[in-house]
Order: C-alpha cells, then structure tokens, then sequence
C-alpha cells in the first residue's frame, strides 16, 4: 500500500523530497541525526528515554539526550514527546511531518534489517530486566 | 569545522565591574575604619552592659591616644599598594577579554558572512545577541538572523511565509506569521543551504 502511493507520486517530487531530507538532515547535530535515525526505524512504535539512550549506544545513566535535545527536536515537529513525569516519557518519530514521513518510508522500504536489531535490542533489554 | 570559542557576553562585563567595584568598596571600608583612641574602649564603639569587669571605671586622662603617624604610614602604603594590585588586575583582565572579544568576533564574522555569500545572500554579522538582517541577492525577502548564547552559540533564523508553502517541509518551524529555524553556529552553512532552498521555493 505504502510502496503503491510512492509509486503514484511524481519522480520529480519525490527527488525534491529526498534531497530536502538529505538537507535538513545534513543540518542538524549528529545526535539528533542518529535519534531520528533510530525512531525512524522503529515506527511507529514509541520508546522510552531510557531505551533510546541505550540504543544510541549510551550508558543506561547517561544524560545526553537530556540536555535540550529531545525538546528541540519536538519544537521542530520532528518527535512528539509524552511526558508522563519530569523524568519519564515516551518519544516517537512525528508520522504527520513530511519529512520525517519520508524518513520513515525509507526505514520501512530499506531499513529491515536495522528495524530488526533495533526491536532485538529492545527486547534483550526488557528480558534482562 | 570551526571550533569558536564562545563570547562572553554583556553580563560578563557587568559581573566583572560589580565584583571590582564590590572589592574596592569592601577594601576600602575596612581601611576607612576609624582611628580609635583609648577613650572609645567602652563608649561609642563598644558597649559594655553593666556590671561587666572589662569596662574602665574611667577614661585615662589627657591621654587622647591616636594611632602613631608610623602605623598611619603604614597604613596608607598598604591602601595604595592593594589597590594598585586590585586596579591592575582588573585592566590585565579587561585587555584580556578585549583581545578574546576582538579575534573572536573577526574569526565569527569572517566564517558567518563566507557562509552567506556562498549561499547567495546578502547579510553581515555585526553584533552578537542582536537581531541582524539579510536578503537574497537581488534584495528581496528581507529576513532577520540572530547569534546568541554563551558556551554555545546558536543561530536563529526568522523567515516569511509564503500561502501554500509549508515551512515543515524544509525542516523550519512554523509560527503565527513567520517560519523560524535553529542551529549550531557550526552548522550554519548547512542551515543556510536549507534556507536557500526555502527561499527558491518562495520565489517560485
């Protein structure tokens, strides 16, 4: 259904949309270009900030991501952030965004085998505990 | 990629003159400290309750008591010696941040007006924390950019809107009359290239 729609939309207009993506992606930090990457991936599941810090190849502690990061990325439209507590919500990838659905598309279409470790990870994780 | 340095900003130069201003004042105080003769024991400066055995019965007479010229000599060199100590200090780190401020802004504006002209706008870095202004080449869609922040210094773009052009699809941030977008100083000439294309669409 979803490689159906990408087939009706033009060539051009989906070069324009890639090369745009390649751009605003080429712009932004290296941290948010591989938290993107991972939620891009795991769509449209949300994770936790914990869970995200592990797949980012932090420490469980670590606090990189907490550092303003995740809230810029949300004013950009790019995530949506579920606060639950101060300290505990859940991050997807914003489906809704054009870019980021590209993104996703791309994950879906390309990523398998990432999307597959990722999940594996995930699930490790939640049997260890 | 650049590695700037951050500015220190107006309040660094506040903080810096409050706290010389505060260490004169408070050096000052305590050399300002009256002279005290024997006849202040227990008087003005001291006050005893009754029935203490530490207070004189009486003044010594005739014996109006000063500090010796010796001691207020002593004195005098000492306030002039600190206070130069304190007054040079204060310069060296006044030049100091005069020369960071300096090499630091031309290294900025140098890489800040680069990455505009290479992206075909017109716009200069002048002041740090002000709102700046630049335009396409041919002088139309007048925008604003600002450069602020400490440790990290950051660039914030305010760009018009166009009807039927969404912001969102070059990754800018839609607000109620204009699109806004964020990023790195680092990072600018890439933020400028997805500006750059923003505004081709705009013009289209």
């Amino acid at each position: 259904m979803r490689s159906q729609s990408i087939d009706l939309m033009s060539d051009k207009t989906l070069d324009q949309r890639y090369y745009r993506l390649l751009l605003v992606l080429s712009s932004l930090e290296p941290l948010k270009i591989k938290i993107l990457q991972v939620l891009a991936h795991l769509s449209p599941n949300r994770i936790s900030a914990s869970e995200l810090t592990i797949l980012l190849g932090y420490s469980k502690s670590a606090r990189t991501i907490y550092r303003g990061v995740l809230e810029e990325l949300e004013q950009d439209g790019f995530i949506v952030l579920e606060k639950l507590t101060p300290k505990l919500f859940s991050i997807q990838i914003a489906n809704q965004h054009p870019l980021m659905n590209t993104l996703v598309e791309l994950a879906i279409e390309y990523g398998e085998s990432y999307s597959q470790q990722l999940h594996q990870a995930l699930e490790e994780r939640k049997s260890h505990e | 990629m650049n590695d700037f340095k951050p500015i220190p900003t107006r309040q660094f130069l506040w903080m810096t003159l409050f706290t010389a201003i505060l260490a004169l004042a408070l050096f000052s105080q305590v050399l300002a400290e009256p002279n005290h003769t024997r006849n202040d024991v227990g008087t003005t400066q001291n006050t005893y309750t009754s029935g203490n055995n530490l207070q004189p019965t009486q003044p010594i007479e005739g014996s109006q008591i000063h500090v010796t010229s010796k001691s207020q000599t002593l004195r005098y060199y000492l306030m002039v010696s600190l206070s130069s100590a304190i007054t040079t200090a204060i310069i060296a780190i006044w030049i100091a941040f005069a020369f960071v401020y300096y090499f630091n802004s031309k290294d900025i504006k140098e890489f800040v007006n680069n990455a505009f002209q290479l992206n075909g706008f017109e716009g200069s870095f002048r002041s740090h924390g002000k709102s700046m202004n630049f335009t396409t080449s041919d002088q139309s869609l007048p925008s604003t950019f600002v450069i602020s922040g400490f440790q990290k210094l950051r660039v914030t773009f305010v760009l018009p809107l166009k009807e039927g052009l969404d912001p969102l699809e070059f990754g800018l941030r839609k607000e109620f009359d204009h699109a806004t977008t964020v990023c790195d100083l680092e990072l600018l000439p890439l933020k400028l290239r997805v500006v750059a294309e923003y505004y081709n669409a705009l013009q289209t």
